[in-house]
């Protein structure tokens, strides 16, 4: 006899077992397929997933790439930093505008030497008049709104920026060439020979970060719980087939090796369907804009180590599964292992999962550290309370079916059937749960934070000068050229075709010296330049003369610069730059000093007028070395009846010709455009609707096949009651309590555990306003109400079928 | 209550059975019974339904724990033995055929006769070739490539044999292999299962309740009650 050596022989009964999982026409294909299918969309989604770090870092990388020659607005060429170092090789300033709800940015460059560093992404500087823009501008200018936009980018397109000088393939971005910088512009910056980068990695604020990464665990334990549960589906069927083995001579380990070999079957199809999905959807991914967000095929990379894990991770732990499986049922040769009665499930170790996350929780919490630095603990606590659900599930459903009593013979059945197998039961209907609880604590620290934020936005004092909120338009800039003014620029707004009565002031930002209050850091306020007549007008002062300066008795409380006094310098400054201290051109005076009378005025709330919420208000005959460079136009205009929807983009052309960083937005509906938080915060809650919509078509498509299985495995009895005369009514509604009872109970599960860990994490995470989302949740119970119609009514044609009389001749 | 592991013919036995007990919760299924049987010979276990035939076989083949009581495998004791040690015994020593349901569905004949050898790691070609070899003798060549779904009741018992006698066991169970088939298939698959395990050398605990399918016994062992009533050779 040629035996073969253990190892071998080992490999064997794994062989046996992939043998036995696709066994031709007997082959569970639609089984083997739903695992496949199953396993391979959450391995894909774990993929894209992993591939997250490796794409924020590659955009990154290609913003910080960019931001050395282009975004720089650290480096002011006049700045007394460089006041004695080399010459600048290239002055570059910021340009932007909006068309149609885009945000299309642009830098213009003007090279002062040939060694002038060439823009990533560029074979060279554009030249005077030239420009070279993204593909995706490049469209938007061969399209049907070009015209429009093209007073606003008058120069010839040279050229097409390539990826790397690109963050995503949907960007709207140009360089052009120019040679007026060197005049001295307001926001130029001047990149050195020799520059250090200045890298500018944006972070996730700590709240994104937690509903994120929350929002990412909540859809990842689902797909275990799916891999776990689906490794246990048809238990009976490879029950018998595997004491069919045991019988002819396998013993326990081989039992274990063989199952083991089938369960792998559906990991590996479904790990290379993974791979399948996760590589198709990288190159759908650059055609698809999901809110304003796109990305290049090729920085979709999965973090490798995390890629070698899934791979080989997941049909480990369906092999895990099986094994543990196996471990609890001891497949006896007689196949039929009798269990006198099933044992009562026990709570208490259920619970300890849980009670772990929850006081995994509260240390996390109690820490003083932020959360973003207590990632894994605070992660780890909430898959601990994830995974305590499908724990507990068994045992409620037990006590639930113990409960309750048997009325009719539909209830009776199902009952019967469920004191049977409550294991099974539970199990079906556990990955449902995961995905409840999760989606349901998420919910509410989603509506937490929007509560909060909403709440933030509101008590936000305004520092900036309002224009009118009557108007339906709003332009604010500061002024490109001394020669333009604001009168100029009015009168060319009035003069577009559908544009009514415009209506303006002018605005000052003021740093206030840091020396004299407080250490280091410039406290700002804000100041309108309004004339005599228009206060008197509107009834702001009673008394007014040309010079006069007024200074409400608020200012004090309500600014952080608090009242200034009289007599004190203040340094100009524009709105656009932050706390970086323009500095000006040289010789330009930049401060201004307030007059030794401030005049009172009362700032009253129901004013229409929201310009005098500025605590400061200069008449122009005070504010004439005010430059011209910080003052900030605000405009406000009305369209007139006929006015089309590109109207808006007649008038921002105008301000692009009078103003920098010309700002035109919609007063009325007037959604700012997403800041990253906005924008992830968005992605999160459609990608968590999304991520719910897909769990729950699996998790039905599971419970299907797993409904179909039990009809299959018990036609015999089934054509009997039918043959004594069971209504298929009674089986039907049977059949349905069969399904819904568990799901009740899933349901009741979910909400209680995700309810309380959305408060736990609101409180652990310190966010005010706690929310709750009744109409999201009502929604997911509603979804899982009608999963369990769906999979019913899809089974009755399986049931029908058993319930023919043929049934009774089968076998 | 005889329980006589003496053989009529004298040879040593290969298993012996004594004084087995087993309870099913509260139904006694076995009361004392134990029989033997020695090489080469067919031994047919007799009873009416409920008398614990089945059962006494499931303990004899290892399959089952008696509560009280020994079965010996040349003298070694199987009721004490380890699970690994039994199924070694099972896959080596002894051979099934049931009433039904014994093949597995997911795999062809060919694959189901094979079946111990290869989990008792046989190189695949070698298990082939015997297989081949025993299907052939057991008239189900022309099905190997089917599935147990696809052919008639008497092949599939057929298949069931030639996998209990494929690797050339000591002993074959046979638990009223012809109870699911009509007379004529029955008849057929009994002189095959005769002949083959005469030609090989091996042992037949064949349980029935038909006195035609106990014809083909050497000798009968009356089983009544979980106990044996009466041993007699019928040649
Ligand atoms: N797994 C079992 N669980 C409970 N009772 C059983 C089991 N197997 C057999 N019995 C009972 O033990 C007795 C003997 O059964 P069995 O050996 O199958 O009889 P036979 O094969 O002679 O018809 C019967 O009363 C039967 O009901
Ligand atoms: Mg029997």
């Amino acid at each position: 006899m040629t035996r073969r050596s253990s190892a071998r022989a080992r490999l064997g009964d794994l062989a046996l077992g992939i043998r036995l999982a696709v066994g031709g026409d007997r082959t569970p294909w639609g089984r083997l397929l739903l695992t496949a299918v199953g396993i391979g969309l959450g391995v894909g989604v774990l993929l894209l997933a992993a591939s997250v770090p490796t794409m924020k870092q590659a955009r990154d990388e290609r913003q910080n790439a960019r931001q050395e020659i282009a975004g720089v607005l650290s480096h002011y060429p006049h700045s007394s930093r460089y006041q004695d170092s080399h010459d600048p090789s290239m002055l570059v300033t910021r340009a932007s505008t909006e068309f149609r709800d885009q945000r299309i940015q642009g830098r213009a460059l003007e090279p002062l030497s040939p060694d002038a560093p060439v823009p990533p992404g560029l074979q060279r500087i554009p030249g005077p008049g030239q420009m070279v823009v993204s593909p995706a501008l490049r469209e938007l200018l061969r399209g049907s709104g070009g015209e429009l936009l093209k007073p606003r980018l008058p120069d010839h397109v040279v050229g097409v920026i390539d990826k790397e000088g690109l963050i995503s393939p949907n960007e709207l971005f140009y360089y052009t060439g120019t040679t007026n910088l060197s005049e001295g512009g307001t926001t130029v910056a001047a990149v050195y020979p020799g520059d250090s980068p200045s890298t500018n990695t944006r972070s996730l604020s700590g709240q994104m970060w937690i509903i994120l990464s929350f929002g990412v665990t909540v859809l990842l334990v689902p797909i275990v719980v799916f891999v776990v549960s689906t490794t246990r589906m048809a238990e009976a069927a490879r029950e018998r087939r595997l004491a069919a083995l045991r019988l002819v001579g396998a013993d326990g380990k081989q039992i274990r090796r063989i199952a083991s070999g089938e369960a792998l079957v559906g990991a590996v199809f479904g790990v290379l369907l993974g791979w399948a999905v996760f590589l198709g959807g990288a190159q759908l991914v650059p055609h698809i804009t999901l809110l304003e967000f796109s990305t290049f095929a090729s920085d979709i990379r999965p973090v490798w180590e995390f890629a070698v894990l899934v791979t080989l991770g997941v049909p480990a732990a369906a092999v895990i599964t099986a094994q543990a499986a196996m471990r609890r049922t001891i497949i006896e040769p007689l196949g039929i292992v009798r269990r006198t009665k099933p044992s009562s499930r026990g709570i208490v170790w259920r619970l300890v999962p849980m009670a772990l996350g929850v006081v995994g929780l509260l240390l996390v919490g109690a820490s003083s550290e932020r959360i973003s630095q207590l990632q894994i603990p605070f992660l780890a606590s909430i898959v601990l309370l994830l995974i305590g659900v499908p724990l507990v599930l068994p045992w409620a459903v037990e006590r639930v079916v113990r409960w309750s009593s048997a009325r009719s013979v539909t209830w009776q059945l199902a009952l019967r059937r469920l004191q049977l197998s409550s294991g099974t039961a539970a199990r079906s209907v556990s990955a449902i749960a995961v995905v409840l609880t999760g989606v349901i604590a998420l919910q509410t620290v989603l509506a937490t934070s929007v509560a909060t934020f909403q709440a933030q936005a509101h008590d936000g004092p305004t520092h900036q000068v309002a224009t009118p909120s009557r108007h339906e338009v709003k332009v604010r800039g500061t002024l490109e050229h001394p020669g333009k003014g604001m009168a100029e620029l009015a009168d060319a707004l009035e003069g577009l075709p559908s544009t009514g009565e415009v209506d303006g002031t002018a605005g000052v930002r003021f740093a206030v010296p840091e020396q004299q209050r407080g250490p280091r850091r410039s406290r700002y306020t804000g100041a309108t330049i309004v004339d005599c007549a228009t206060l008197l007008e509107r009834d702001v002062v009673t008394r007014c003369s040309a010079g006069d300066v007024f200074q409400s008795p608020e200012h004090s409380r309500r600014t952080p610069s608090g009242a200034i006094r009289p007599g004190e310098r203040l340094r100009a400054t524009s709105t656009y730059h932050g706390s970086a201290g323009l500095e000006g051109t040289p010789g330009e005076v930049t401060t201004w000093r307030a007059p030794a009378e401030l005049k009172p005025f009362e700032v009253s709330e129901s004013r229409q007028y929201r310009y005098d919420m500025s605590y400061l208000l200069i008449t122009p005959q005070a504010a004439e070395n005010i430059p011209w460079w910080a003052r900030n136009v605000e405009l406000g205009l009305d369209f007139t009846a006929s006015a089309s929807p590109d109207a808006i983009e007649r008038v921002r052309n105008v301000a692009a010709e009078y103003l920098e960083f010309a700002s035109v937005r919609r007063i009325s509906g007037y959604s700012p455009l997403p800041s990253d938080d906005a924008m992830v915060f968005r992605l999160i809650r459609y990608g968590l609707l999304l991520g719910t919509l897909v769990a729950f078509a699996l998790i039905g498509c599971g419970l299907f096949v797993t409904a179909a299985e039990q009809i299959q495995e018990r036609r015999r009895p089934m054509a009997v009651l039918a043959a004594v005369g069971a209504r298929r009514r009674t089986l039907g509604w049977s059949a349905f309590l069969q399904n819904g009872v568990p799901m009740l109970v899933a349901v009741a599960v979910s909400v209680v555990v995700g309810l309380s860990l959305g408060v736990l994490v609101v409180m652990v995470t310190s966010l005010d306003n706690l929310a709750f989302d009744p109409l999201g949740l009502l929604g997911l119970v509603g979804i899982a109400a009608a999963s369990v119609l769906v999979v019913t009514g899809l089974t009755m044609p399986a049931l029908r079928r058993a319930m023919h009389p043929e049934g009774l001749r089968t076998e | 209550m005889t329980t006589d592991p003496e053989s009529p013919s004298g040879s040593d036995p290969v298993l012996v059975g004594s004084d087995l007990q087993l309870s099913f919760g509260r139904t006694p299924a076995l009361r004392g019974a134990g029989m033997s049987v020695h090489a080469g010979e067919m031994v047919a276990v007799m009873g009416s339904s409920g008398s614990g035939k089945s059962t006494l076989l499931h303990c004899l083949a290892g399959i089952l724990t008696p509560s009280s009581g020994s079965v010996l495998h040349h003298g070694r004791e199987i009721t004490t033995m380890p699970d690994q040690q039994r199924s070694a015994l099972r896959r080596d020593e002894f051979g099934f055929v049931f009433q039904f349901g014994q093949l597995v569905p997911e795999l062809t004949v060919a694959e189901n006769v094979a079946l111990p050898l290869r989990l008792s790691g046989h190189r695949h070609a070698d298990g082939r070739r015997r297989s081949a070899l025993w299907m052939d003798k057991l008239g189900v060549s022309d099905v190997a490539d089917h599935r147990p779904g696809e052919i008639s009741g008497g092949q599939g018992q057929r298949a069931a044999v030639a996998r209990a006698l494929v690797a050339d066991p000591e002993v074959v169970f046979a638990d009223e292999p012809t109870g699911a088939l009509d007379s004529i298939a029955g008849e057929q698959v009994m002189a095959l299962l005769d002949e083959t395990a005469r030609e090989s050398g091996t042992a037949v605990v064949l349980v029935t309740h038909e006195s035609r399918v106990a014809a083909y016994a050497d000798r009968e062992v009356l089983i009544r009650d979980g106990a044996v009533r009466q041993q007699e050779s019928v040649r």
